[in-house]
């Protein structure tokens, strides 16, 4: 099988990937070998095979024979050593003929992504494009993920099928849209969208490649609101990459371990990072205090509080200060203090001689 | 007396810091290329405000700060006064106006990094981008501008009177920005490249919830300056003239920012303020750097050109940045006013900061590596990394003989660190390459500075407990 290998063997400990020259002898076309790692998935990608028959049907039929090169075509393994039922074999474009599934690339090497502007295009484009075929035929695919999708260098591929479903009113399309959408989203950042798509996210999406934010918040609108794959695939066609330059330079320049030396550095600009934010923190507490503000009324007006409320309400000093403001005269400090003491006596005691 | 019936009745003068009273103030007309005072009119202006002077005049219009109207005589000095008196020690670093100093001679020629091919399998393999390099220079036919030469009696001193545009006396909420270094670090180049960058990218800044437009006709007034608009015409990329030690303490230029991010569209005037950097260094100069003072913000500019030593670190600076005279100036201004108002004062100063790393293309070109990781991208808008970015920045100055460029980290209680270029090349002749140059992230430190100001949501920056614009006086 090597001589026919025409990219290295791919594995996700559920299956494992391999890929060779078409069988039918087309010298564009690549097959995929998907087998089953674990014996107890073989049920399973035996449903997958039904499926992908019944899909490529419903495809051929609709184009008219025709197959879109962006979708990946399911081929009767009926012959050879591979025609156990553990094996599912699918016709794909040879592209640059490095074939390979996203989901463990991306395992193997996290590094790959995020892919540069020009892949984030292309894989928008064609994934749309496979969608938008598959749902003109009346299917959803259900599994719109890093895990479906092949790439060779040329082109994306839409290439599994285990989730596809017969979606005659479009309600699981719909959540096909979305998904492409988070797969744009992941390839593009290299970071999986978590959530809604924020300001700062769609602005993000959008520096890379310009109305890529728009397309993804567009397919991630609410259901009676979205757009459809066609839609999502001429409104990709549309995209333009941001400065492929500056950028793929930045993406793909290997951030290198900190020296012993750098790691200090780094450690000690975190340290003062929140020491800072502890004194913005006292400067500019979080809330607005939540007790209601009254206005501030005339001290002249307000009925003076006697020692002992002041002394219940604020303490020992106050009150003192207070005693001695009575008395007229501005409270001094050591006056003040020693009043406090004399204070505190007189309340020992009289507690003192409460408990005995 | 009667004030005019379009100003408030007190202004504080941003260059001096002392309160002006408007009733007694006079307005003048200023000449555009001269600034010399051509006119009064201070009647016209308080019968009926600015709408008295003719239209073509009001942008040269001026409120003239002078002795005789400050209302507070003993803050006509301004808060640091008491500093002159004190023996602060202040190290003149060279005289840093002779050769340009001359750091990259390495001997290997950096000249182009190579386009280095992408192994990724995850590259698109079909198109090839022709990278065209035309390495020819161009000769322009621009003629270096004269510098303007204003008549002044003492250049120590903040010349007395001096003027506040008009329209920006109107103005409720300002925002000063200053730019910090020595002779030469790149501040006049930033901040041209900087305030084009802001005109030129309205649409990227209104989804950061801001609208910018020039102030009055700070704009024009700006770009009459014959180098600026030569650096920055695509066709001529001529090389700004130096900032001169005589030049008015004045900022250069001012926008207006309708801030929305919050609700209410808030209006603020954001100004900067650019001098020589001489001045920083020079105890003499002080009176006339009390602006310093009043800086709602500050952007630090670290010359990269005086990095020294190359085999992969770097052994440390050439000269002195003034960071540490000016940080120490302020920190003292902080203890004064402290103590006078009786408050409690802060470990650090209350303001927020930026450090630029200025011609960082110089970097680049030597390959360095923590240049390399930030330095092309196009990333003014994705201020998410800024916080990754900073600490890089810390990291590389930590690590290469640069711990005196940190100083405002350890000072200001929030900041930022940044490479950029204003240029994207060097200047030869007072040209630069027109096919090399280019505003290299100049934004970004902008942006940031925003952020911490409360201009643009704090958050984009993922910074907490930002106080806000500043509060009307
Ligand atoms: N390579 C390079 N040189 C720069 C850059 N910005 C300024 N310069 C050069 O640095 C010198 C001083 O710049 P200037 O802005 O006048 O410095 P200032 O005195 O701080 O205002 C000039 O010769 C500029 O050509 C830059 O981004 N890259
Ligand atoms: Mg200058
Ligand atoms: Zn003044």
């Amino acid at each position: 099988m090597t001589e026919y290998a025409t990219g290295t063997v791919q594995e996700d400990g559920r299956y494992r990937y391999s890929f060779r020259a078409d069988s039918s002898g087309g010298s564009g076309r690549a097959e995929v070998l998907i087998e089953t790692v674990d014996p107890q998935l073989t049920e399973e990608l035996a449903a997958e095979a039904a499926l992908a028959a019944e899909a490529t049907g419903a495809v051929m039929d609709g184009t008219g024979g025709r197959f879109p090169r962006t979708l990946a075509e399911y081929v009767e393994a009926g012959t050879g050593a591979n025609s156990s039922r553990s094996t599912l074999v699918l016709r794909v474009p040879r592209g640059r003929g490095q074939l390979l599934y996203l989901e463990p690339a991306i395992q193997d090497n996290p590094r790959l992504l995020p892919v540069t502007p020009k892949v984030v295009r292309k894989i928008a484009v064609d994934v749309y494009e496979a969608l938008a075929v598959l749902h003109s035929v009346g299917y959803a695919h259900g599994a719109v993920n890093t895990s479906s999708l092949l790439w060779n260098r040329r082109e994306a591929v839409l290439a599994r099928y285990h989730r596809v479903i017969s979606d005659p009113d479009g309600r699981r399309s719909s959540i096909d849209v979305a998904d492409a959408a988070r797969l744009l989203y992941h390839v593009a950042t290299g970071r999986p969208l978590s959530g809604e798509l924020t300001h700062s996210a769609h602005r993000e999406l959008n520096s890379r490649v310009s109305g890529l934010g728009d397309l993804v918040a567009a397919a991630l609108d609410p259901p009676d609101r979205r757009i459809s794959a066609a839609e999502a695939r001429d409104r990709a066609r549309q995209l333009v990459p941001v400065e492929e330059n500056a950028q793929s330079d930045a993406a793909s320049a290997p951030r290198r371990e900190d020296t012993p030396e750098e790691a200090a550095a780094r450690r000690e600009f975190r340290e003062l990072r929140v020491e800072q934010q502890d004194a913005r923190r006292r400067r500019h507490p979080p809330e607005p205090l939540p007790e209601p503000r009254w206005p501030t009324p005339d001290p002249g007006l307000l009925k003076p509080r006697s020692p002992w409320r002041v002394l219940l309400d604020e303490g020992v000093g106050p009150a003192a200060r207070q005693l001695l403001d009575r008395a007229g005269g501005p409270a001094t400090r050591p006056l003040a203090v020693g009043t406090a003491a004399v204070l505190l006596v007189i309340i020992l005691g009289v507690l003192l001689g409460r408990m005995l | 007396m009667s004030r005019p019936v379009d100003l408030p009745p007190t202004v504080d003068c941003p260059y001096c810091l002392a309160r002006i009273d408007t009733s007694r103030a006079r307005s003048v007309i200023r000449d555009i290329a001269t600034q010399e005072v051509k006119g009064d009119v201070t009647d016209v202006v308080r019968q009926h405000g600015l709408i008295g002077v003719a239209p073509y005049n009001r942008g040269n219009t001026y409120l003239e700060c002078t002795r005789r109207v400050r209302l507070d005589p003993t803050s006509a000095t301004g808060y640091g006064a008491g500093l002159l008196d004190e023996p602060t020690t202040v190290v003149v670093g060279g005289s840093g106006d002779g050769e340009p100093t001359t750091a990259f001679t390495g001997g290997i020629d950096f000249d182009d990094p190579d386009d280095e091919p992408t192994g990724s399998p995850l590259s698109l393999d079909d198109d090839v981008d022709g990278e065209d390099d035309g390495d020819g220079w161009e000769s322009s036919t621009g003629t270096q501008p004269r510098p303007v030469l204003p008549t002044q009696t003492d250049e120590n001193e903040l010349p007395d009177p001096h003027y506040l545009p008009y329209e920006y006396c109107q103005i409720r909420r300002t925002l000063n920005i200053g730019l910090i270094g020595t002779t030469r670090s790149g501040k006049s180049h930033l901040l041209a490249a900087m305030l084009y960058r802001l005109r030129e990218e309205e649409r990227r800044l209104a989804r950061l919830g801001v609208h910018v437009e020039p102030f009055a006709e700070m704009w024009e007034h700006y770009m009459q300056r014959e180098d600026i608009a030569g650096f920055l015409a695509p066709d001529r990329r001529t090389a700004l003239r130096r900032t001169n030690r005589t030049d008015p303490v004045e900022f250069r230029m001012a926008y207006t920012v309708t801030s929305t991010w919050n609700g209410e569209p808030t209006d603020c005037v954001v100004s900067f303020f650019d001098v020589a950097g001489e001045l920083f260094l020079d105890a003499k100069a002080r009176r006339r750097l009390q602006f310093i003072y009043g800086l709602d913000a500050y952007i630090f500019v670290a010359d990269s050109q005086a990095l020294y030593g190359w085999d992969g670190k770097r052994r440390g600076l050439l000269h002195r940045s003034g960071f540490d005279e000016v940080i120490n100036q302020i920190l003292q201004n902080e203890r004064h006013m402290a103590h006078a108002t009786k408050q409690r004062r802060e470990t650090f100063l209350p303001k927020p900061a930026v450090v630029v790393l200025a011609k960082a293309d110089l970097l680049l070109a030597q390959n360095e590596y923590w240049t390399s990781r930030w330095l092309e991208r196009d990333d003014d808008f994705e201020l998410e990394t800024v916080d990754e970015e900073s600490e890089d920045v810390y990291v590389y100055c930590a690590t290469n003989g640069a711990r005196e460029w940190l100083k405002p980290v350890s000072a200001f209680e929030d900041a930022t660190l940044h490479f950029t270029s204003a240029t994207g090349c060097e200047e030869r002749d007072g040209h630069y390459n027109k096919r090399k140059f280019r505003h290299m992230r100049v934004l970004r430190p902008l942006l940031a500075l925003f952020a911490m100001t409360g201009i643009i949501d704090p958050k984009t920056i993922n910074h907490a407990y930002v106080p806000g614009v500043r509060d009307p006086r």
